[in-house]
């Protein structure tokens, strides 16, 4: 009896200083923090839950995206954005803090940080008013080359912040009026928004972070028939946007002003009529060398239907414009593709949680499918 | 997390959406960008599932999702926190800014302009969540938007619930 006692109890005589029995199979451990996260695979995943049943207290979850094991998590207070640098090596997140948790005065401020070890490295000050969205990949985003951070503002008037990471310090603000979303360009200081008279409104800027001009596309989308997704998925200075109804946009960024291509419909006059359209909260993914897009549909769409989960993913071949391949799913609010050469689709919940994951390429396949831990991930994004 | 399950389980909705309320809706749009009196809308969406046929006894019960005047609202429903379908619940104050939706009212057939404000300063009420989005655009068209936090522009940030007022009657287009 008291030997069974001695084995249930190492904590007490750990507590008490006194030495374990002879005959006890466990040593004293040293308690310790783990120094960083194993190597990243290009399957590790960062999803962003905003928390919706308790705000002040958002976060992002680190995931391997091998086999669905958490890996680690940072605290991102209330409504955050969150953005990776582009080699992966920081993490980003614009938060908002009361000084009484729920009420009292609104600070703000870009947290940073170090992607390896999960370390806090630094705390960039922000004025009070970006965004209070559901975290989108266009709520908050970085230049091509990782030095400014961009930032969408509503109060709920908008703008668009530019934040020197090197400096870190808020350089510039742009006033966006009508316009949401935030598109960097890859070969030039510019990013793009799209505006609710159906153009894109396209700033660039120096090697400082001050704007230099400020420029409208003509009009290429109908918000009230047809609007597009805010969600797009970049390829180069190309983003491809979809819309409610099921067509693919392609817009050049480029140039200082924005140029549309002439869109075409990722459904046939059967899908119309059965109702499939796009929806959730990212719904449009793209493996930028292979060209293949993987989009989440939903039958019998409406005016309205805009945020319901996937039934179907579909692939497409973005240059041939045709669709390649469709697959069953369930309640999927949202893709993300690994950009390796053997890339993996990653499809999620928000209600309970969940991933699949597929092999990507033309026919996606299923490999894994689990829980994951949250309340309300909305955003995505893969190593 | 009962509330949790419970949305998703009282999101299965639809309401049919004609082409007078789109328009309304978007000469709204233009009338508030054009006054610049920004719209406020409320902070979060939600997945629905398929939509289905409502029965009619939900219509008119307004802890319904399915309550007319809710074709648009996102977020926890006012009349199961303490308050109305137009008064914010004790304790808590009326967003500053907020957004409209278009409903359809099957009771005298006539469409109404619908204010979605959010009552601010109390933690999330959590009951009755709801999440539909006829007329609604992404933050480009931010007086119809309704996945940001209409609190944004009150002295406490802090959503509770939201409310749907009548703010007047949608011109029938033609």
């Amino acid at each position: 009896m008291l030997r069974r006692f001695l084995r249930a109890c190492p904590v007490f005589f750990w507590a008490a200083g006194i030495a374990m029995p002879v005959g006890a199979e466990l040593p004293v451990e040293q308690i310790t923090t783990m120094a960083a996260l194993p190597p990243a695979s290009p399957y590790r995943l960062y999803f962003t839950d905003v928390t919706l049943p308790h705000l002040p207290d958002g976060r992002m979850y680190i995931i391997d995206g091998r086999n669905l094991k958490l890996e680690g998590m940072i605290s991102t207070g209330s409504f955050a954005q969150t953005t990776l640098a582009p080699d992966r090596s920081e993490i980003y997140a614009v938060i908002t803090y009361f000084t009484k948790v729920n009420r009292g005065e609104r600070h703000e401020e870009i947290n940073v940080f170090d992607a390896a070890t999960l370390k806090l490295k630094a705390e960039i000050p922000y004025p009070a008013r970006h965004a209070l969205a559901l975290p989108t990949l266009a709520t908050m985003r970085t230049s091509a080359d990782g030095r400014f951070i961009l930032v969408q503002n509503a109060t709920p008037a908008t703008s668009i912040s530019i934040v020197d990471r090197r400096q870190e310090k808020m350089v510039a603000e742009i006033q966006t009026p009508g316009c949401f979303g935030v598109y960097p360009a890859k070969s030039v200081n510019r990013f793009a928004t799209l505006c609710g008279d159906g153009t894109m409104l396209t700033v660039s800027y120096d090697r400082d972070g001050n704007p230099t001009t400020k420029k409208k596309s003509a009009r290429f989308f109908d918000p009230d028939d047809d609007a597009l997704f805010i969600t797009g998925a970049q390829a180069g200075d190309v983003y491809h946007f979809i819309s409610f109804k099921g067509n693919w946009q392609s817009v050049n960024i480029a140039q200082e002003a924005a140029v549309a291509e002439p869109p075409w419909p990722m459904v046939t006059a059967q899908d119309v009529k059965q109702g499939w359209r796009p929806g959730g909260t990212q719904p449009v993914a793209l493996h930028v060398e292979s060209g293949i897009a993987y989009v989440t549909m939903h039958p019998k769409g409406r005016e309205g239907s805009h945020k319901d989960p996937a039934h179907e993913i579909w692939a497409f071949d973005v240059a041939g414009k045709a669709r390649l391949s469709r697959v069953k799913v369930h309640e999927i609010s949202g893709v993300a593709v690994s950009q390796d050469k053997n890339p993996r689709l990653f499809a999620f919940t928000i209600e309970r949680p969940s991933i699949t994951v597929f092999e990507g390429g033309a026919r996606l396949k299923k490999v894994l499918s689990g829980p994951v831990p949250g309340d309300t991930p909305t955003l995505l994004e893969v190593q | 997390m009962k509330w949790f399950d419970d949305f998703f389980e009282k999101q299965s909705r639809r309401v049919a959406q004609s082409a007078s309320r789109r328009s309304a809706v978007a000469r709204l749009g233009k009338l508030m960008l054009g006054s610049a009196v920004l719209l406020p809308v409320l902070p979060f969406d939600r997945v629905a599932k398929a939509a289905s046929g409502k029965p009619k006894s939900k219509i008119n019960d307004e802890t319904s999702c399915e309550y007319w005047r809710h074709c648009a609202l996102d977020g926890f429903i006012c009349s199961c926190c303490g308050g109305s379908v137009s008064s914010c619940p004790p304790g808590t104050e009326v967003s500053k800014v907020t957004w409209v939706g278009t409903c359809h009212n099957p009771n005298d057939g006539k469409d109404y302009l619908i204010s979605y404000n959010d009552c601010c300063g109390v933690t999330m009420c959590g009951q009755c969540f709801c999440n539909r989005n006829e007329g609604e655009r992404p933050g480009y068209r931010m007086g119809v938007h309704n996945d940001v936090n209409w609190c944004m522009a009150n002295s406490s940030n802090t959503y509770h619930c939201t409310v749907a007022a009548i703010v007047g009657v949608a011109e029938k287009r033609g």
